[in-house]
């Protein structure tokens, strides 16, 4: 039986007003409004059934995400792959889950298209190498070189993934410090919301944000600024940190 | 082919002078009674010798030249040959392969069955044609005896055949067999019937008709002549045409005539009108060959703009004693039954249907032909349904038609359905059960929306749906439509009504409310509709109104020290819940009726979101329901 979309829609339209935001994705969905019933079903705590509307209305991306905060890597790296980033998907399998082989495979699948994804592609393949097989040389090599680059990546966009993927790989094989660096490298840059994002990592990561700026580069003081030029440089590089404690 | 010609010139002298044939019991002869004689090829121009003087003069069989010598002159019989089919498909097939030269005569043998043609001069040139359709052909002596047909002889006209001892004919092996030395009956053939057991003549052997007498069985038929063939009970070209082969309705007719019992006829003009096919009916009266009348048929004419839905064809044609015809000509003088594949021409059937008589050609399976006659004129399919008229301009007595009986109307029932709807739509609830339902009422929510709609010993509750869902006690109920319809859930109508049927049978109305179950039928008014909270709304307690003594004497002083204050009456204007509680009652009025989406409207207007929004649903799945 197929009901009158008109009807369906102005019945959710009162769902939502009465705060029934499931009933109200419910309607939509029914009525063909996927993307209105994916807003609605994310409102509602249904990750699932809002990535199934964003994937039949052909955001694969969006409902890659709703797959990630539902906890289910393997099925947002398919999304991923889907919306033509095997890059994104390697990256989930990578660090989500244990697939490395498959992570490996859409590494090699990827074609990058600037030095931003070349990077990128390159810090997935080390760290699915470095998991699987545990050497992390390669991986500790490019990750301290990701400072000295990051500032030469554009857009700002891409600098923003790269700190994110490289803080990422040094926590998953515990160098904290190279991910102070990048983060560092990241302030210094300039990529919006590295302030915060530096508070928090530091604070889930070593226990302590003592010394990380508070706002944007722009904003900062001269002593956060002597602070942020020299973060931990000295003695982080020289031996690894294994807990916040140390520092 | 030279082989079988040569067994069919197998004459038997001795026949007819031998005493009638014994039966197939009687112990065969030791010698062989009769001997096949090869016959050499004569070189044309052959002269035989003439007769032996003690010999009466051979008969000229056939007439011709020596024919005014004759004892018969063959002019006496129109018909020089004739053929002989076993079946009547083979004659049939035979005509229609040699339809250009017209209509032969007809005829059934009384003895098998076998169907007799009777050609004349000027169908002659079929006579070749009849071995090829499994037939046997005859031709006429100057007796009018019917003899084998030869194709090697000369000419089947029959001036020019030979005259006997002539090479090619049967009387000539006789000659040179018994030349000089046997009588006149023996020498010339007499009794060409039955044929010989020769391997040709093997296939006209056939089988005695099952009632025939006993005799019948074991003597063979005696020796055909034309003029007995000719008193043979006609056959009709219509009757032959009904052995045509059977196939399934052509797709795509356009207008086909259905000739029907007044039952069924009524039954297949309902479900004409019920697919748009427009129709006519004619009363008509059918004829069968005894000449017995039936005046309870109806002929409809079934017309589409398109072409008439093949199941609608089909289902004309499958019904018992039903027949779905395609007619030949615009008054159909010739209806022909739709599954018949005719090998002939429409106009043949035409041209040999007698004038004035209205012929139906009917597959041979479904019994003897018959004809139909007319009793009125054609009139809409939709007159059959029709009241009487009763204005002033409508005389009764002026248009007497003759009405077939049309069968007792069928009951309709409530039935439990596999698909039948299961959802609840309100409740239906007893006398006994208002106190159950009061105390369950009370303490839920629903008791602010629902409404209850009293009648006579059952009252409806109804809600939006779900919250009926948990009420345990009453008759689930669904809301059919078309208004304030409801079935009980899980059942449907049988036979199902369509909505305007179900509109007129159950006279369903504005203000009232119609509730079947399997153990009843109610109806309830719409004016009866009260919220649910009625059932347990407490009397009103006796205010005590007015003022004491004390309280009077001190406004007074009061009014004496100070000035009245000008304050105009307030207009008496709806309060809010007023307002609330009146959409609510109208929405579910509509409600009940069936008019979801106005409900849905006023309860968003009354700010009762969530359950308008439940209505629109509602709404929403009955109009997907209705598409």
């Amino acid at each position: 039986m197929i009901r009158d979309p008109a009807l369906l829609q102005r019945a959710a339209l009162c769902y939502a007003q009465a705060g029934d935001h499931a009933r109200a994705a419910r309607c939509h969905e029914e009525a063909g409004h996927r993307l209105r019933a994916a807003e609605l079903w994310e409102q509602a705590g249904d990750l699932a059934r809002a990535a199934d509307c964003w994937l039949g209305a052909g955001r694969a991306r969006k409902a890659a995400e709703c797959l990630l905060r539902a906890d289910r890597p393997e099925a947002a790296a398919d999304c991923f792959e889907q919306a033509g980033d095997p890059l994104r998907a390697g990256w989930t399998l990578v660090t989500r889950t244990r697939s490395y082989a498959t992570a490996e495979q859409l590494f090699a699948a990827a074609r990058p298209a600037d030095a931003g994804e070349r990077l990128r592609r390159r810090l997935g393949r080390e760290l699915a190498a470095a998991l699987a097989y545990g050497g992390t040389a390669a991986l500790v090599t490019t990750l301290a070189g990701v400072p000295d680059r990051i500032g030469t990546l554009a857009p700002t966009r891409e600098r923003a993934v790269v700190e994110e993927w490289a803080v990422t790989a040094a926590d998953a094989i515990r160098r904290p410090d190279l991910g102070a660096l990048v983060l560092a490298a990241s302030y210094r840059a300039g990529v919006p919301g590295c302030a915060d994002r530096w508070r928090d990592w530091a604070a889930h990561a070593l226990g302590d944000t003592t010394g990380v700026p508070a706002g944007p580069a722009g904003a900062r003081t001269p002593a956060q600024r002597d602070a942020a030029e020299q973060p931990y440089a000295a003695p982080l590089t020289t031996a690894p940190l294994t807990g916040g404690h140390d520092t | 082919m030279t082989t079988p010609r040569r067994r069919r010139r197998k004459i038997f002298p001795s026949l007819l002078s031998t005493p009638p044939p014994t039966p197939p019991a009687a112990p065969p002869p030791a010698a062989p009674r009769f001997r096949a004689v090869p016959v050499p090829a004569d070189p044309p121009g052959r002269v035989h010798p003439p007769a032996p003087p003690d010999g009466p003069p051979d008969d000229p069989p056939y007439g011709g030249p020596g024919a005014a010598s004759g004892a018969e002159p063959s002019q006496a019989t129109p018909w020089p040959a004739a053929a002989r089919f076993p079946v009547p498909r083979a004659a049939l097939g035979h005509l229609a392969a040699t339809a250009d030269l017209g209509v032969p005569e007809l005829r059934r043998s009384p003895y098998d069955g076998s169907v007799w043609v009777l050609l004349d001069a000027a169908h002659l040139a079929a006579l070749p044609l009849v071995a090829a359709y499994g037939g046997t052909a005859f031709q006429s002596d100057g007796d009018g005896r019917l003899w084998p047909y030869d194709p090697s002889g000369p000419a089947t006209d029959a001036s020019a055949r030979p005259t006997a001892g002539t090479p090619g004919t049967p009387g000539t092996h006789e000659t040179h067999e018994t030349h000089g030395h046997e009588t006149r009956e023996s020498r010339v053939p007499r009794l060409p019937w039955p044929p010989p057991s020769s391997a040709p003549a093997a296939a006209l052997r056939i089988p005695w008709r099952a009632g025939a007498p006993e005799h019948a069985r074991h003597e063979p038929p005696p020796a055909p002549r034309t003029a007995d063939v000719a008193g043979w009970e006609t056959l009709p070209l219509a009757e032959l045409a009904a052995h045509s082969p059977v196939g399934a309705p052509p797709p795509g007719l356009r207008e086909i005539s259905v000739l029907a019992p007044g039952a069924l006829a009524r039954w297949l003009l309902r479900r004409c009108l019920a697919a748009g096919v427009p129709a006519t009916f004619t009363p008509v009266e059918r004829l069968d060959g005894a000449g017995r009348t039936d005046p309870g048929w109806l002929l409809l004419r079934l017309g589409a703009a398109g072409a008439v839905p093949q199941g609608l064809v089909e289902a004309c044609g499958r019904l018992p004693g039903t027949v779905a015809c395609r007619a030949a000509d615009p008054d159909g003088r010739v209806l022909v039954d739709l599954g018949l594949r005719l090998p002939l021409d429409d106009a043949v059937l035409l041209d040999d249907a007698p004038p004035g008589r209205h012929v139906v050609v009917e597959r041979a399976a479904a019994g003897p032909p018959w004809q139909w006659r007319p009793l009125g004129e054609a009139a809409a399919a939709e007159l059959l349904d029709a009241g009487p008229l009763l204005g002033p301009a409508a005389a009764p007595a002026a248009v007497p038609v003759p009405v077939p009986p049309l069968g007792p109307p069928l009951p309709v029932r409530l039935v439990a359905g596999a698909r039948a709807p299961r959802r609840v739509d309100a409740v239906l609830v007893a006398d006994a059960e208002l106190d159950g339902l009061r105390r369950f009422l009370r303490c839920r929510p629903l008791h602010e929306t629902a409404v209850v709609a009293f009648g006579p010993g059952r009252h409806l509750v109804t809600e939006p749906p779900g919250l009926l869902q948990a009420l345990p006690f009453g008759v689930p109920v669904y809301q059919a439509g078309p208004g304030a319809l409801y079935l009980e859930s899980g059942c449907v109508l049988n036979p199902p009504l369509p909505a305007p049927a179900r509109d007129e049978v159950l006279g369903l109305g504005p203000d009232v409310i119609k509730v079947l179950c399997r153990d009843g039928a109610w109806q309830l008014r719409v004016a009866d509709v009260r919220p649910a909270w009625q059932l347990w709304m407490p009397a009103a307690p006796a205010f005590e109104s007015g003022l004491s003594y004390p309280a009077q004497e001190l406004l007074d002083r009061l009014a004496d020290a100070l000035p009245a204050p000008e304050s105009p009456a307030p207009p008496a204007v709806r309060t809010t819940e007023t307002e609330r509680a009146r959409l609510n009652q109208e929405a579910m009025e509509h409600s009940l009726r069936g008019d979801y989406r106005r409900a849905a409207e006023l309860l968003e207007q009354a700010g009762h979101f969530q359950r308008a929004a439940q209505m629109y649903e509602r709404a929403a799945g009955e109009l997907g329901e209705a598409r």
